[in-house]
Parts: C-alpha cells; structure tokens; sequence
C-alpha cells in the first residue's frame, strides 16, 4: 500500500501525467484546426458540456472521446496532487515547520481549486448561446426567468455591424456608449433591470446576461436596412464563477509570495 | 509619422546588432553602452507607437516583438551581473532579441490599428502581461543556454540555474495574471471563464510547460541537464506559440 501511495505521490508520476496533458492539448489544437472538428467544438463552447456530452445526436464521438480522455488525465493529476501534497508537502511541514513549504502547500491546494472550479463550470449551472433579440423581445429559460429587453440603443452607424468584430475600429463603433437596456424577472417579479453593454454585462446572483454584439436592423426599405440593430445575448448561470475569480489571484498572489521567499535560496541543493 | 516609425525601427535594429557584434568581440564596455543607446531607441519607437495609435504597443507582432526586446533588453543591461567568460549571459540576449527583430522584418511596420476594445483595461493587460512573461522567459532561456555551455558545476553555475529558475516562475506569474485577466475579458464578452478553442489550448499548453519544468525530479547531474535544457527552451516555446496565436 505504501509502495502504491508512494508512486502515486512521486513527481515522476507528475511529469509523466504532465507530459500526457501536454500531448492531449496537442491533439485538441489539431482537431480545433480541422473544419470538421471546429464545428464541433462550436456546439461544445454554445451549451454546457454537461448536456453537449450526453447529448447522443451532436455527433463528434472522437471529440467526446478527446474530453473524456482530457478528464481521466487530469483526475490522474489531480490523484498526484492530493497524495504529493499530503505525503511530501504536509508530512514534512508537520516535522519541520518551513514558510516556503506552506506556501506550497497552499499554492498546491488552490490550483486543485481552480481546476475543479474549471470542472464544475463545465457541468452546472447552464448556457444559452447565440440568444438572438430585437427590442420588446422576451427570451424564457430556466426556473421561470425572463429576458426582455426594454430598448436598444445603437448610436453609431449600422453599417458597420456587417464587419467582424476583429475589424471594427474605435471610430466606427463606441462600446462603451451602445447597449440594451434589460429587464430580467423571475415568474412575473422583477429581478434586475439594467444596461448591457460589450463587454459589461448584467449579473444577478450567478446568472449573467452578456452582450455578445449587436446585429443589422433586419427591416428591408429597397435595399436598405433600416431600424434598430437587434442584440445576440449569451445567457449563462455558473455557481461557481465568483469563487473561482477569488481562488485564481491567491494563486499567483501565492506563487510570488513563495518566489519572493526562494528567490536567494530555492531550496534544492546543487551539484558543486 | 510611420516613416520616422520605420527609421527608428531600423536605426534600432542595427544598434541592438552592433551590440552584438560588441558582444561577440568580447568588448564589455562598448557593448554596455551600445545596448543602452539601442534601449533608448527601442524606447523611441514604442514611445512613437502610443503616440500616433493611441494605444499600449501589445497588440499586433511588430509592436509587441518591440514591446518584448525593449523589457528583454532592459533586462539584459540592467539585471544580469558582469561575467567575464564567453559567450556569456548577454551574449544570448542579445542573439534572442536578433530573432526577435528578425521575425518583425516579415511583419508589416506600422502599429495595430485601434480596435473597438484596444482601450479595455482587461484586453490591454491581458496583451501586456504576456508580453512582458515572453520577454522575462526568454531571459530565464538565456541563463539556462549559458548553464548548458558552461558544462560544469560550481558555484557561478549553480547561480546561473537559481536565475534561470527565478525569473521563469516570475515569467509564469505574469502569464497566469494575464490568464486572469483574460478570464475576466471572457467572461465579460462571451459570458464564461473558458471557451473550447484553439487559442485556449495553446494557453494551457503554456502553462503545462512552465509545470512541467519546475516538476522535473530529482537533484542530480541528469536531473539538473535536463531541467536546464526544458528552461532554456520555455523562452522559445512560448515565442512560437504566441507568434502562432499573433499570426493566426
């Protein structure tokens, strides 16, 4: 059983498993180069993996297969890392207190957070991409809630919104002064009303109504577009995300605390 | 405005190629002060960047690669000590920020044009941060290339290793700061902390590198080689994954 533990705690069982996650990252940039499996990784990134994985009509079994096999990996680290943390980190800090070990030790234990706060963002909570709206619109979804959206105010020229996001310019389109102003309510009863904004968007407790970007006026007059341009929401619930947005920067926080600590003595002894 | 852009690029590059040719010729001194006239013409061109953009030279690769070799260089002259052995530490700076520039004369030499979001606090710290974790990778490679060329292991050695490893895990907390910033960027325009693409990966694959080089066991000879040969090489993988994620 020791000898088990012991191999389950060693940091060639952490390069070795390192070395796997890289090679699968590989594979995964591959297939998110193939056409055919970017379309794949489109639906995975429009709805929560939970219901994209059991879902049995989406197709991509190898891009399944891939995450799958993404998540074994890194329970293998995630394995190493509770045995490595209590066999060689808080074994030795309990017999001899060290101030670099402990910060270890806690830097171990926050990136153990933060990929379980990845994991669970993956599988609760849910996500509704690509919500397609125009003003007076109503979007339902789960427990009752409601979208709507009061007003869309778009002050610069529609025009523009035929362009990629990548090619517009700041002259041509003003994030910070273009929104929808939303109502969001639960069962009839006003929750929130607010503004959205690119990149500012409305949060409730965990739901989060996101402004993706706004679309062209769809009313034809000849063969110009007129009207107001309508909005595309991503509409997500992620119980998680506060917590993790709090576990990451004590992270890094922790690893310059502990490089600040080592940075005369690193603590492994040289060959001389 | 863009043609004395151009100049200055160019007088910028030959200053940082004399250095080191300088460097080459083992002339300390001359090279010391070269280098940071060259610093103070790179500082010039990034200077001139913000001023007829309006924005942080992090965005497209000519003025982030000028953004890298300006923290790279000041890196150089400023925080690796004097060696009288050669080639030494600054010689490969100096060779890294030659590849650098070299990899700009492909680029187009103006400045990324200001985009909607180029004035975002969360975008723009997202570019900076990697930006300076590449220019502080690559000093960390150039320590860990001189620990390999040194073959033996003495004291000096042993310091050039404790650098190396230093400014690594320096350079992977200015990578991760500019994850979180990035999460944030993500979760404010597409409404989560992650999304399942290509650009993502090659993050990760990042941060799986800077992992697995500060996980490499054991404290021997062979240990200490192959741990020097994995962080003299992270400076270029994280160069040839930001130039794949710039270009692409």
């Amino acid at each position: 059983m020791k000898k088990i533990s012991d191999q389950l705690s060693s940091l060639h069982f952490a390069t070795w498993t390192l070395v796997v996650l890289l090679l699968w990252f590989v594979w995964g940039i591959l297939l998110a180069g193939s056409e055919t499996f970017s379309k794949g990784f489109y639906l995975m990134n429009g709805t929560i993996v939970r219901h994209w994985l059991t879902e049995p009509d989406n197709g991509f079994f190898l891009l399944k297969l891939w995450f799958v096999g993404l998540c074994v990996v890194v329970t293998f680290l995630g394995i190493n890392l509770v045995f490595c943390s209590w066999n060689k980190i808080f074994k030795f800090i309990i017999t001899r207190f060290n101030g670099p070990k402990v910060l270890m030790l806690f830097v171990h234990i926050l990136f153990g957070l933060v990929a379980l706060g990845h994991l669970c963002g993956f599988m609760l909570g849910y996500r509704h991409d690509a919500v397609r709206l125009s003003e007076g619109q109503v979007f339902r979804f789960e427990d009752g809630h409601e979208v709507r959206i009061v007003k869309i105010h778009f002050m610069d020229d529609p025009g523009v919104l035929k362009k990629s996001k990548r090619e517009l310019t700041g002259n041509e389109f003003h994030y910070r002064s273009n929104y929808a102003e939303v109502v969001l309510s639960k069962q009839g009863r006003e929750i929130c009303r607010s503004r959205v904004y690119m990149l500012k968007p409305m949060r409730s407790k965990s739901i989060q109504v996101t402004l993706k970007r706004f679309t062209p006026p769809s009313t034809r007059r000849g063969d110009i577009k007129v009207g107001k341009p309508g909005v595309i929401f991503v509409i997500s619930k992620n119980p998680v995300s506060g917590v993790f947005l709090i576990i990451y920067p004590l992270m890094i926080v922790g690893i310059g605390i502990y490089l600040m600590m080592t940075w005369h003595n690193p603590g492994r002894k040289r060959l001389s | 405005m863009i043609n004395l852009l151009y100049y200055i690029y160019l007088v910028t590059f030959l200053l940082y190629a004399s250095t080191f040719t300088l460097a080459f010729l083992n002339l300390k001194s001359a090279e010391k002060w070269l280098g940071l006239i060259a610093l103070t013409a790179n500082a010039a061109a990034l200077t001139l960047i913000i001023v007829s953009s309006g924005h942080l030279p992090v965005f497209n690769l000519f003025e982030s690669f000028l953004l890298v070799t300006f923290v790279l260089g000041g890196l150089g002259i400023f925080c690796s000590k004097p060696e009288d052995a050669f080639p030494c530490v600054r010689i490969w700076i100096w060779l890294e920020i030659m590849v650098l520039l070299g990899i700009t004369l492909f680029s187009s030499k103006t400045p990324s044009f200001f985009s909607y979001a180029h004035d975002n606090l969360y975008v723009v710290l997202f570019h900076a941060f990697r930006r300076v974790a590449l220019a502080l990778a690559l000093f960390s490679s150039a320590q860990f290339i001189q620990f390999r060329v040194e073959r033996s292991r003495n004291a000096h050695t042993n310091e050039l290793s404790k650098t190396g490893r230093n400014y690594l895990l320096l350079s992977a907390i200015f990578f991760l700061a500019g994850e979180y910033v990035g999460i944030i960027w993500c979760q404010n325009g597409w409404g989560d902390l992650w999304r399942w693409s290509a650009g993502f990966f090659q993050s990760t694959l990042i941060v799986l590198y800077l992992m697995l080089v500060f996980h490499i066991p054991g404290k021997n000879y062979r240990s200490e080689s192959f741990r020097s040969l994995l962080g003299g090489m992270s400076g270029f993988v994280m160069l040839a994954l930001t130039l794949i994620r710039i270009v692409l």
